[in-house]
């Protein structure tokens, strides 16, 4: 019995075991944990070109890139924000809330994604709440990191935007 | 601003369509094997609501740090334990009402008892005639079964100790399997219309399960206070009639009024007389407004909102599609139903489908 629904339903992979385990959001789990993760996952084949989601829709879930490379872009332009390869990964933010995706993921090759999506964390913490805090404190962690980085940018940013006023100031004077 | 699809995002759904057709295909021969085998639908269906309801309990126990497959294992050896129990604890009682009924009912003592009662309405109703109201003759129609060999029963003996065997292996099978099986159907769906499904299929399941759980345990406690109340007041059968009531509390409304007009009739065919329907009634009226003013608020909730004109109406399409299973699943799949075309509406704009 046991092993008919094993044959209906068993899908595993090694090379996404050693992928996961490189993931800052998953690189404290140990195996068995892992592959309690691993479990959630869905498995998506992209072609060159496709959107893996659009700049607006409503997020659901993060993206971690298995095979291929994926270019995020700012719409409508078009303009790519960043490229990402193998072993990177995207729109965490939504598992932690449904958000409005903030730009467009494109693949910029064929490409197969692994997504995890907040139901499917949410139901991880009801079952395993261990599991599931370990890994909402490494995305908390990871949203943290980001937060600093932004930050630190806008600081960037709005110190260019004084000295290039204060240029302009001096500029007006003369 | 969002931009519409590229062309890509067409091609891309090549591999996409091809395992959507695939599983088009396969939910085809199911829904074809289904209606050459109705039973086996039936079955299907009875044991996906049953492991729905036992879900909450696998989940309990992978928390406190079982395995899935020990935890879906013990439930389902202590849910055939308890069944198997409960009916051996209780055949005997179910076996003497049952066997008294039928003693009763071959001696012809219900049915005269049917007549007294038919003579009595038509003395009082000036413009009846007793033999006019045709009750005796109704029942009698209703309940004449045609009766083979006994050799002839052996197939469905046979039948039902196979269907013993499947429900509890579909259980199992569905409460280790089930979040896997789940996330192969979502495979099926294409990439752009991903997240929209997962969307809907989570809020669709959230609905269903929590109006499974709540009703199953609402007909429980409506089943025990039925038999609880019809023992005191004294009605013949009432451990049978009290689990015919918490099975018929499934089918809202109409659930309520078939019991009741059960066990009043049980009542007054047993006595004679409409002293104890009276008491009946009223025990019946009071436990119906304690699960609408206290079960139902607190454990259903608000897990499934919708027009009772709109129930009534799924109940009876449920009925004239599967009988009485039909009836029973009706709510529960116009809530489903209900769901996906509010997520449709929604979220096809939302997703720029």
């Amino acid at each position: 019995m046991q092993s008919l629904w094993k044959s209906l339903t068993r899908s595993s992979s090694s090379e996404e075991d050693q992928l996961l385990g490189s993931i800052p959001l998953f690189e404290d789990l140990n195996a068995r944990e892992l592959d309690a993760v691993q479990r959630l996952l869905h498995r998506r084949d992209y072609v060159a070109g496709e959107s893996v989601f659009v700049q607006g829709e409503p997020g659901l879930g993060m993206y971690i890139i298995l095979r291929g490379a994926i270019s995020i872009q700012s719409e409508p332009s078009g303009r790519e924000l960043v490229s990402l390869e193998h072993g990177d990964f995207f729109g965490e933010i939504a598992l932690l809330n449904e958000v409005i995706r903030t730009a467009t993921a494109r693949a910029k090759t064929d490409c197969t994604l692994l997504s995890l999506f907040q139901p499917d964390l949410l139901s991880l913490l009801d079952r395993n709440p261990r599991l599931g805090v370990k890994v909402l404190l490494a995305l908390a962690r990871l949203a943290g990191l980001r937060l600093v980085e932004v930050s630190d940018e806008v600081e960037a940013i709005t110190a260019e935007c004084d000295r290039l006023r204060a240029q302009l100031g001096d500029a007006d004077a003369a | 601003m969002p931009t519409p699809p590229s062309p890509a995002d067409v091609r891309a759904d090549e591999p996409s369509r091809l395992s959507l057709w695939a599983g088009l295909a396969a939910l085809a021969g199911f829904v074809w094997l289904a209606s050459a085998v109705p039973d086996l639908l039936a079955l299907v269906v009875v044991a996906a609501v049953l492991s729905y309801l036992l879900l909450p309990v696998v989940n309990r126990l992978e928390r406190r740090g079982w395995s899935r497959r020990m935890a879906s294992a013990v439930v389902m050896t202590v849910v055939v334990v308890v069944v198997g129990g409960g009916m051996a604890l209780a055949a005997p009682l179910l076996v003497e009402q049952a066997l008294s009924l039928g003693a009763r009912w071959q001696s012809g003592e219900l049915l005269d008892l049917l007549a007294e009662l038919e003579r009595s309405v038509a003395e009082r109703v000036s413009f009846l005639d007793p033999g006019q109201v045709g009750l005796v003759e109704a029942v009698r129609q209703a309940t004449a079964v045609e009766t083979g060999p006994l050799a002839g029963y052996v197939p469905d003996v046979l039948e039902t100790i196979g269907n013993a065997v499947v429900v509890p292996f579909v259980m199992y099978g569905l409460l280790n399997n089930g979040p896997d099986l789940r996330r192969r159907a979502l495979a099926l769906v294409p990439n752009r219309a991903f997240e929209f499904a997962m969307s809907v299929a989570y809020k669709a399941d959230a609905s269903l399960g929590g109006y499974l759980r709540g009703q199953a345990v609402v007909a429980l406690l409506v089943g025990l206070s039925t038999t609880l109340a019809l023992a005191l007041i004294g009605v013949d059968y009432y451990l049978v009639l009290g689990i015919v009531t918490g099975f018929a509390n499934f089918v809202p409304y109409l659930g309520f009024v078939v019991s009741a007009s059960l066990a009043m009739t049980v009542s007054v065919v047993t006595t004679g007389g409409a002293g104890q329907a009276g008491w009946v009634a009223a025990a019946f009226v009071v436990l119906q407004s304690i699960e609408n003013i206290v079960f139902q608020p607190w454990i259903t909730g608000r897990n499934v909102s919708m027009h009772p004109a709109l129930v009534l109406l799924a109940i009876l399409a449920g009925g004239r599609i599967a009988g009485v299973l039909g009836m029973t699943l009706a709510v529960p799949t116009a809530a489903v139903v209900q769901v996906l075309l509010v997520e449709t509406v929604v979220n096809l704009r939302r997703y720029h489908l």
